[in-house]
């Protein structure tokens, strides 16, 4: 318990200042790309990364399941010190005592948490990361039991549907890097890529008995969401100002993980009276609520970042 | 800044921005798809 809870601090803590960092040291730097075709990038190396490790972690937790951990403990002192090592200390920041630091990190959280629920698009599209991570959070827990169990072999098995799921988001991702949206189509787009994500997990709640059709519904399911997510993270990008998006994007994160805390809690207790697939079924039927947040968007000011 | 110099600033950010999102899923994907069975083999099967 003790150990779950340090690990979403620190992710909360990474996520939204990696972004906010590579996004703000673009904008500086002149960047001309769309921002959305960054992000697939991203996120196909992620899934690429989550890949890679995610069958070595599979292996090597056959043989102990505990090992796994050290692996990640040790990959990510890793990725702190290359992050140290890209680290430029602003000389504002060098200069402060621990009282000043301390009271501009407590200003700092409260005016983030007014600009974040003060604007509406904000509000809106953060509402819509937590319905999807409270959506899909678990899933992510229910699968490699479903597909172990399904398929009767060893831990192994689940490192390659990892690979097939990732391998399915990284295509979503490229689909979503080639497309030239305009903005007035985004509520549609993300709209109807909400909805096959929706349908197809429905689907594989209604063949979770038949592992190798229930895969094929989850790839597909992953393709829409690998488009999804960084279609949705560009968006929320164009709707803050450079000086805010590192607190916007952490908004953001931790709005989205208290969905996916509540959706665990309610998702578990689902799980437990009726069995995995009843859970994703309706996972998949909540998965529309997060229609209403993209769509109510469609009419609005273009850019609403004065905070 | 000129064009050239601009061009490789923004592609060394591009580069080091997707370099430390790598290293960061690396080190995610070990416990990605075990986690759940670690919990089941630790007895928390509710």
């Amino acid at each position: 318990m003790i150990a779950e809870t340090i690990d979403p601090i620190g992710t909360t803590f990474c996520n939204g200042a990696v972004d906010a960092w590579g996004v703000n040291a673009l904008d500086e730097a002149g960047f001309e790309g769309t921002t959305h075709g960054l992000f697939s990038r991203i996120s196909q190396l992620s899934s690429l990364g989550f890949m890679a490790t995610a069958l070595m972690g599979a292996y090597v937790g056959g043989v102990d399941i505990a090992w796994p951990w050290l692996l990640g403990a040790a990959g990510f002192l890793l990725s702190a010190l290359a992050g140290t090592l890209l680290h430029e200390r602003s000389r504002d920041a060098a200069g402060q005592g621990h009282r000043a630091m301390r009271a501009a990190v407590h200003a700092k959280i409260g005016s983030g948490l007014r600009q974040g629920f003060g604007i509406r698009s904000i509000r809106l599209l953060s509402l819509a990361e937590a319905i999807t991570l409270g959506v899909m959070a678990p899933y992510w827990l229910q699968w490699p039991l479903l597909f172990k169990d399904g398929y009767g072999t060893g831990v192994w098995v689940v490192g390659w549907v990892f690979c097939v799921l990732g391998l399915g988001k990284m295509l979503g991702a490229e689909a979503a890097a080639r497309i030239l949206t305009l903005t007035s189509a985004r509520p549609r787009l993300l709209s109807g890529l909400t909805i096959g994500t929706g349908l197809t997990l429905l689907g594989a709640g209604f063949l979770a008995g038949r592992p190798n059709q229930a895969l094929v519904l989850l790839f597909l399911m992953n393709a829409f969401q690998g488009a999804r997510e960084p279609l949705a993270l560009a968006w929320f990008n164009e709707e803050v100002a450079a000086d805010a998006r590192a607190t916007m994007l952490s908004f953001r994160g931790m709005v989205a993980t208290a969905g996916g805390a509540i959706g665990l809690l309610l998702g578990g207790y689902v799980t437990d009276l009726w069995g995995i697939p009843f859970a994703w079924k309706v996972a998949g039927a909540l998965c529309f609520l997060t229609v209403p947040c993209y769509l109510a968007l469609n009419r609005r000011s273009k850019f609403t970042s004065a905070v | 800044m000129s064009g050239l110099a601009q061009q490789v600033s923004t592609h060394s950010i591009v580069r080091r921005y997707y370099g430390v999102w790598l290293v960061y899923s690396l080190a995610g994907g070990f416990l990605g798809g075990v986690y759940p069975l670690f919990l089941r083999s630790r007895g928390l099967n509710q």
